[in-house]
């Protein structure tokens, strides 16, 4: 991602969301117990939002060629995303969504999602072989067995 | 007071409180011994634990996480020229040299001792400045509270990294997160968008173990892969002599209390205490070429300084409610699962919390110089802990731990949309602090807001009628506008530099 399409990006979302919060704020009728609507803050706050989000588009539409195409220089920062180059970041995010839906959806019992969770983010941040493979299961079945036991059994919680 | 602090310490010093605060302590050193683990990942892991046990108890181990974790970075920050935490970061200006040029014995002994001599100043500010602040606090009415949340809110914003603006952005975006739910005065339903799960609003703890745990998590995985040379420790220790401290007793004492001073400005946690403490040792020193280099000076500037900010940040939190450091927040989460509110009232209402953080405080700070002093050895190996098997297993008990507050899904979900959230932060370069202080502050900060309206007919000059108010919204509109003037006077003086040219 290009550093100012990612600062503008940045700024249509929060003014979006600050638009979206004030309609949805202001959709709250006044109540009889008070005259200050609850949705006063909430509204005060998102102009507030989008007030900067405007701020922020202007300083990066204003800032020089050269800096806007890369350079870190200046008030507003770059946003080059370290984080997102890599994609194993976003990769263990997935099998993470995965084992909640299947939570959720009840496919599989908790400890074998659990599980199955553990041994495939293990294996993503490992390089394939079968030693990784064998550390995997043993370190992902030993620490969904703590987990469920000290979960259910120390501090009652039932599990989904 | 004397009377009940020592009360404290004797009740802290039972065997069952004392080995919650050597676990927090132990546990907190080796997280912030592991590069890319960090203390505020470890205290909101450990939170949802904590939930059934004593308050004292949980405090206990907490406490001693949040110290033991900004004294483990140290050993990363030396042996590997990686800060374990980002308190360390200019620790590994001269601890690193030191130990590449064959002297890390030396560079962990002086930060461990400069980390319990900071802990221990700032120790003695949070004994005795809470209890006169908390009284000055006791004459707040809500006026005076939002007022205090509003500079609060400005100053973490304006003290945060890079750009101001981002700052306030993250700040709203707290604020956003902390409004859906039931309304507490109208008693109406506000941003739930007709989802009944969304009537209690977000969880707490799920918020945070999402923000602080599953972030750093996700964005560690990235980070499995690499691996650093590591420096080793020789076959015998090499102990410090008396004088090599004795002779820092200045810059001890200056790095502590500047710590001690970032430490109780809200939202600002160790790493712009070191950075201060930092500059300001070279900036004194005679020898400031000798800094970066493997300097004592260096080395105790920074470890005294991260360390004292703990001390620091406990001071605004217990007397007033709000938080000094990122941590901070979780400890107050900690406190709001047991219905105890921080604030000015916590002196009268329940002193034992109060003399328990003190007590704690001091009692974790001494385990970290006796631990870490014995275990070096120990801690030095754990940087070689890999991530690619910690990562999963931490992100397992983070799902187990979100969920076992209230056994509803639906807050297993709210902490991974606020750890990609997290994700998207970092990538954007926005800083954190000010959105989990927004959220943490906002239902104090409106409840407070409306009620002033509501007791002075909607009158909005009442805030700046009263002078304590008034004061705290001088700072306020000063943290927003001074920056903007004084780049305002750089950018003329740049132009006008070019014209001469």
């Amino acid at each position: 991602m290009k550093s100012t399409a990612g600062e503008i990006a940045l700024s249509v979302a929060c003014a979006t969301l600050a638009v979206g919060i004030y309609w949805s704020a202001a959709q709250i009728p006044p109540s009889l117990m008070s005259q200050i609507s609850a949705g006063l803050v909430p509204r005060v706050v998102a102009a507030a939002l989008l007030l900067l989000a405007l701020v922020h588009l202007v300083t990066v539409l204003r800032r020089p060629r050269q800096v806007r195409g890369g350079g870190d220089s200046g008030r507003v920062s770059g946003a080059r995303l370290p984080a997102l180059e890599t994609h194993l970041t976003w990769l263990v995010a997935t099998v993470l969504f995965g084992f909640l839906l299947v939570v959720e959806l009840e496919l599989l019992p908790f400890w074998l999602s659990g599980f199955l969770f553990c041994f495939l983010a293990i294996l993503v941040l490992s390089d394939l072989s079968l030693r990784a493979v064998v550390l995997a299961a043993g370190i992902s079945a030993a620490s969904i067995l703590v987990t469920v036991l000290v979960f259910t059994q120390v501090f009652t919680v039932i599990l989904p | 007071m004397t009377i009940e602090l020592l009360a404290s310490f004797g009740s802290m010093l039972q065997p069952g409180p004392f080995a919650f605060i050597f676990i927090g302590v132990l546990s907190g050193i080796v997280i912030g011994a592991i590069p890319g683990l960090n203390g505020a990942m470890l205290v909101a892991l450990s939170l949802p634990l904590t939930y059934g046990w004593d308050p004292l108890n949980g405090i206990a181990l907490l406490v001693g996480q949040y110290v033991g974790s900004i004294s483990g970075g140290l050993v990363s920050a030396t042996l590997l020229n990686i800060p374990g935490s980002a308190s360390s970061m200019m620790t590994t200006l001269d601890a690193a040299p030191m130990a590449q040029n064959g002297r890390p014995d030396r560079a962990l002994q002086l930060g461990i001792i400069a980390s319990f001599f900071g802990g221990l100043v700032s120790w003695l500010a949070l004994v005795f400045l809470s209890p006169p602040l908390a009284k000055l606090a006791l004459n707040f009415g809500p006026h005076e509270y939002f007022a205090l949340v509003l500079a609060a809110l400005m100053l973490i914003s304006s003290l945060s990294d890079g750009s101001m603006v981002k700052a306030l952005i993250s700040a709203c975006l707290g604020m956003f997160a902390a409004f859906p739910g039931i309304d507490t005065i109208t008693a109406q339903p506000r941003l739930t968008f007709g989802l009944p799960q969304m009537n209690a609003g977000f969880d707490l703890l799920a918020v945070l173990l999402g923000v602080f745990a599953v972030t750093q998590l996700l964005d560690d995985s990235a980070k499995t892969s690499k691996s650093a040379e590591r420096l080793k420790l020789g076959a015998r220790m090499s102990w410090i002599k008396l004088g090599d401290i004795t002779r820092q007793w200045f810059n001890l004492i200056r790095s502590s209390l500047i710590g001690t001073w970032i430490g109780i400005l809200p939202g600002v946690g160790g790493s712009v205490g070191a950075i201060v403490s930092y500059v300001s040792a070279k900036n004194m020193s005679k020898t400031p070429e000798k800094f970066g280099t493997g300097c004592d000076d260096g080395v105790i500037a920074s470890e005294a300084a991260n360390n004292a900010t703990v001390g620091g940040a406990l001071i605004p939190m217990i007397t007033m409610g709000i938080p000094g450091s990122i941590i901070d927040v979780i400890l107050i989460a900690a406190l709001t699962l047991h219905n105890i509110r921080p604030g000015p009232l916590l002196f009268q209402n329940e002193p034992e919390i109060v003399y328990g953080f003190m007590s704690v405080m001091f009692i974790a700070n001494l385990l970290m110089l006796l631990l870490m002093l014995a275990g070096i050895r120990f801690f030095a190996k754990l940087i070689d802990v890999p991530l690619k098997y910690l990562v999963p297993v931490l992100l397992l008990l983070c799902v187990v731990g979100a969920f076992a507050v209230n056994n509803r899904l639906f807050d297993v979900w709210v902490m991974f949309g606020f750890g990609v959230l997290g994700l998207l932060f970092r990538a954007w370069r926005i800083p954190i602090a000010p959105f989990v202080i927004g959220f943490i502050l906002t239902p104090i900060a409106e409840t407070n807001f409306r009620t002033a309206l509501i007791a002075s007919d909607n009158s909005l000059t009442s805030f700046v009628m009263r002078p304590i108010s008034a004061v705290f919204i001088v700072v306020a509109l000063a943290v927003l506008v001074l920056p903007l003037l004084r780049r305002r006077r750089g950018a003329a003086a740049t132009s006008s530099a070019t014209d001469l040219q």
